[in-house]
């Protein structure tokens, strides 16, 4: 029924002087548990359920988003899009044929949310906050857990026609320490495109206590150094290199209009040899695994740099016609209200030959990261910015004193070309990615261990 | 058809179903978004959104859910939704019933019907200015941009008496500018404004492309050093609202992750910081007579003369405390208006207002003698549990004996925003309005700024 509406209304934006067009209904069921301080605080459901209508004209798109309307508000609504889109009068590229895609695809999970009862996972989240309080320092302790299911739609001009699954399960821990004169935080999340598995087969108690006692350790951590110093950086870090700005900056949207400092470098060396990085969103159990983006092409692995020489770019269906290549399966949004634009989904630097220990070992000053709080993107400047936890101080080859929060900078691609280790590892760490400061999607980023030269400070 | 039989229904449902305590929200928005990419009009998008958010107290349990709005089917579910989550929880002590009823509360100049009503065809030719007066000069592009009007419906009900029904507008602009050329300069601007005669896409154009033109003259910075920064209120909101205002809310007080939580009555800051919570601002984006709640709003003095007055409560925190609610629960975002009823309750500033000093923004910089004013950061946040911040300047004024030498970027600057707001040197009187914020720009003595 509905996807003869969606029919309908590809029809209707043909009719209307579309020349490509898509029709999207979308729901996303979300249950959040908030356990704080031993008390449910948050206990939600949250159902939201809409279509879309998009219609490109020559250059510039129009859309028309509901969540409610009989036929006749649909067609309207289909109408609509075409005529936003007549209002934007931009030059184009035609997007052109290609074999149409069908079918349905349930997600991949080995339990899924769905059939594991609320109590169960009450409990669990319980057992992951519980565990935080192992010494009278943790005076907050949290347990966060929050699944997703997204069930998709998709009928477009291209002749696609596509129904599939998302489930994402996450579970975060989180405790603040404090000694009456110092407070820190340490946090450690469970999580990927997978069911409640992410949680049943984790040992929860070693998890939270994890948390506490690493929140407590903190109190002890001293101002980091700052100024240039040779840095490890770890999974968490050295994927946000890879993201913030390689990867935003790879976004073939901020190609096509030069808004990047990797607009023309294709072929040329960018970083050491050692560095390989990769966009994939067909790493399955990853936080940013999708079987199909919001355009409904396929995903698939773009190689972005293969030791050290740039390769190439993600794309939308719109960027490639423009490039005058094949789509990559990047056009995603954040949910069906939301616009369609170039985006990653699991992105990370490809894994060395060598040992963390052997990275430390050969360091006679510089410092170990371990997990970020945050980072942002300067696909203009090509200018990295990462906040770090934690870190550790390393003195003649062995590792000494911990050191609390700190910011690392510099130039991406200077720092690339230090690179003179990459460890043999690859760790990811699932998120949530904005561009700019909005249009939030599920992704990954990560890689090894990775030695390099950074500017520290803060903290 | 308005939300009102939808929240009732649900209401009535979770009555019916046990619940001795029942609150819905409900919103409406319909939002006109336009996407500025490369100098054109890449998308004009039309967004109609309505759903409700239920909370339920059931044998002093508690279990909330939301959903969009298709259909009154939606609105059973959704209170059968939250009574089946009461179940499942556990008894929650604090929570005895939502927030009482009140009426009488001042209505704020929250709605500008001009901007309600606006087109697909005006928000166009508001586009066409800005990209114009940016680029005219043959300096620069624009190559992304956002313009987003949003006209918006509040609503509550509750078991207690809470009756509320607000509508309220927004209209948000963010724009880069980049330097045509090799090695680009960027520059960014930003508006946020409930009222349309507040956004004038001309100036904002030409503030986006002396920014970007400022950035591409920047030298790398050098050396280490500690210096007067004065911080503009485009970046200064962030900072200040995610530490002060972190450390002001009361979940954080209770939980005692706020470095303020035993101040109250202390010295917090300089005596050139007052900061108060202004729901009746003509200029602020949340502007509200009732929080999301159903709770009164008041102007409320949080820090006088950097001596903490206050802290924000919602109705839950309030219980907890001990006290009433100040009326700072809030869903609504500033720049959005989309999916407010599935954003959770948070204690949050109306509109946080930094009173203005009485110096002009030039006159600061004159009795500054060695310094940085701030044009541009990656990302303007502290760690709100410590305040400690490394931030990295993207684009700065050089200032040298009063005045200005140029610009520079590639350094990081480090501090303590707890530690800062006892170091402020100067408010100056250019109050902007940001995000949540109203407040001028401030300079703090004694930051270090690190080069390469």
């Amino acid at each position: 029924m509905m996807k003869d509406l969606l029919e309908k209304a590809v029809e209707r934006m043909r009719d209307d002087g579309a020349e490509f067009c898509d029709a999207r209904t979308q729901t996303i069921d979300r249950t959040a548990i908030i356990i704080v301080d031993g008390g449910v605080r948050t206990l939600s459901d949250d159902h939201m359920a809409g279509m879309s209508f998009r219609a490109k004209v020559k250059g510039s798109w129009g859309y028309a988003t509901l969540v409610e309307g009989n036929q006749q508000a649909i067609l309207d609504a289909a109408s609509k899009a075409v005529h936003n889109a007549q209002a934007g009068g931009a030059e184009g590229k035609t997007i052109p044929e290609r074999k149409p895609t069908t079918g349905t695809f349930k997600a991949k999970v080995k339990i899924h949310p769905s059939s594991v009862p609320l109590a169960e996972k009450i409990s669990a989240v319980r057992d992951a906050e519980r565990a935080q309080r192992v010494d009278g320092k943790v005076v907050n302790s949290n347990g966060l857990y929050r699944e997703e299911v997204r069930h998709n739609t998709l009928v477009n001009s291209l002749g696609d026609n596509l129904d599939w699954e998302e489930v994402r399960t996450r579970l975060f821990g989180q405790a603040v320490s404090s000694d009456g004169t110092n407070t820190e935080m340490f946090y450690d999340i469970l999580d990927g495109s997978m069911g409640w598995e992410v949680v049943k087969d984790a040992d929860l108690v070693s998890f939270g206590q994890k948390v506490g006692r690493e929140a407590v350790k903190m109190l002890q951590a001293k101002k980091a150094p700052s100024g240039l110093v040779t840095c490890i950086s770890d999974p968490y870090i050295s994927g946000l290199l890879a993201h913030e700005v390689m990867g935003h900056a790879s976004e073939a949207d901020e190609i096509v209009k030069q808004r990047s400092f990797l607009s023309k470098v294709v072929g040329k060396k960018v970083a050491s040899e050692q560095i390989t990085m990769i966009d994939d969103g067909t790493v399955e159990r990853a936080h940013g695994y999708i079987p199909f983006d919001d355009e409904g092409t396929p995903s698939s692995r773009t190689v972005i740099i293969k030791d050290g020489i740039y390769q190439g770019y993600m794309q939308s269906l719109e960027t490639a016609a423009i490039m005058g290549t094949k789509p990559t399966g990047n056009g995603r949004a954040q949910d069906f209200g939301r616009r369609v634009w170039v985006r990653m989904t699991n992105t990370f630097f490809d894994k060395g030959d060598q040992k963390l220990e052997e990275m430390i070992e050969d360091v006679k000053f510089g410092v170990l990261t371990e997990k970020m709080v945050s980072g942002m993107e300067d696909p203009v400047g090509g200018g990295f910015e990462a906040k770090s936890l934690r870190g550790f101080l390393i003195e003649n080859g062995k590792v000494t004193d911990m050191l609390r929060s700190f910011t690392l900078t510099g130039s991406a691609l200077q720092i690339l070309q230090t690179v003179d280790a990459v460890g043999k590892d690859v760790g990811l760490d699932g998120g949530m990615c904005g561009k700019g400061i909005e249009d939030y999607v599920p992704v990954s980023s990560g890689g090894p261990y990775c030695r390099s030269k950074i500017v520290l400070g803060g903290g | 058809m308005t939300l009102e039989p939808f929240m009732k229904k649900a209401l009535k449902i979770c009555l019916s179903e046990g619940s001795s305590e029942v609150e819905v929200f409900g919103s409406r928005s319909r939002t006109l978004s336009l996407y500025i990419d490369d100098q054109k009009i890449k998308n004009i998008e039309e967004k109609m959104d309505q759903g409700i958010a239920v909370r339920v107290i059931k044998g002093k349990k508690v279990g909330q859910s939301s959903t969009t709005i298709a259909s009154i089917r939606d609105a059973e579910r959704c209170g059968q939704t939250a009574c089946r989550l009461a179940d499942a929880s556990a008894p929650e002590p604090v929570m005895k019933n939502f927030t009482k009823g009140s009426r009488g509360a001042p209505v704020p100049n929250a709605y500008d019907k001009a901007l309600a009503s606006m087109t697909q065809e005006q928000l166009a030719q508001m586009a066409k200015e800005l990209v114009s007066a940016a680029s005219g000069p043959g300096e620069v592009k624009v190559p992304n941009g956002v313009i987003r009007v949003a006209v918006q419906q509040y609503m509550v009900l509750n078991t207690n008496g809470a009756e509320t029904d607000q509508r309220s507008t927004l209209l948000y602009a963010h724009a880069g500018a980049m330097t045509l050329g090799d090695d680009p300069g960027e520059g960014n601007n930003f508006a946020f404004t409930p009222h349309l005669q507040f956004f004038d896409p001309t100036d904002f154009g030409q503030v986006l492309a002396k920014r970007a033109v400022a950035a591409q003259r920047a030298e790398h910075f050098h050396g280490k050093e500690n210096l007067t920064v004065i911080l503009p209120p485009h970046e200064l909101a962030e900072l200040i609202e995610g530490s002060a205002g972190y450390a002001m809310s009361a979940e954080n007080v209770n939980r005692q992750r706020s470095p303020w939580a035993k101040k109250l009555g202390e010295k917090v800051a300089s005596n050139k910081l007052t900061m108060i919570d202004d729901p009746t601002a003509e200029k602020g984006m949340s502007s509200c007579a009732y929080d999301d709640e159903g709770t009164p709003t008041k102007p409320r003095v949080l820090v006088d003369r950097g001596t903490l007055k206050g802290f924000m409560y919602d109705h839950y925190n309030a219980v907890l405390a001990g006290t009433s609610s100040t009326g700072n629960a809030l869903r609504r975002s500033f720049n959005d208006a989309q999916n407010t009823y599935r954003d959770p309750l948070m204690i949050s500033p109306i509109n946080l207002v930094v009173e203005p000093g009485g110096k002009s923004l030039e006159d600061v910089v004159s009795g500054v003698d060695r310094g940085i004013m701030v044009d541009k950061l990656a990302s303007a946040e502290a760690n709100p549990v410590t305040g400690a911040f490394g931030l990295e300047v993207r684009s700065a004024y050089l200032i040298e004996k009063g005045e200005v030498k140029g610009t520079i970027d590639h350094a990081l600057l480090a501090g303590n925003m707890f530690a800062a707001l006892s170091q402020i040197r100067e408010v100056a009187n250019d109050s902007t309005t940001i995000r949540n914020c109203i407040l001028p720009s401030v300079a703090f003595d004694g930051l270090e700024l690190i080069g390469q």
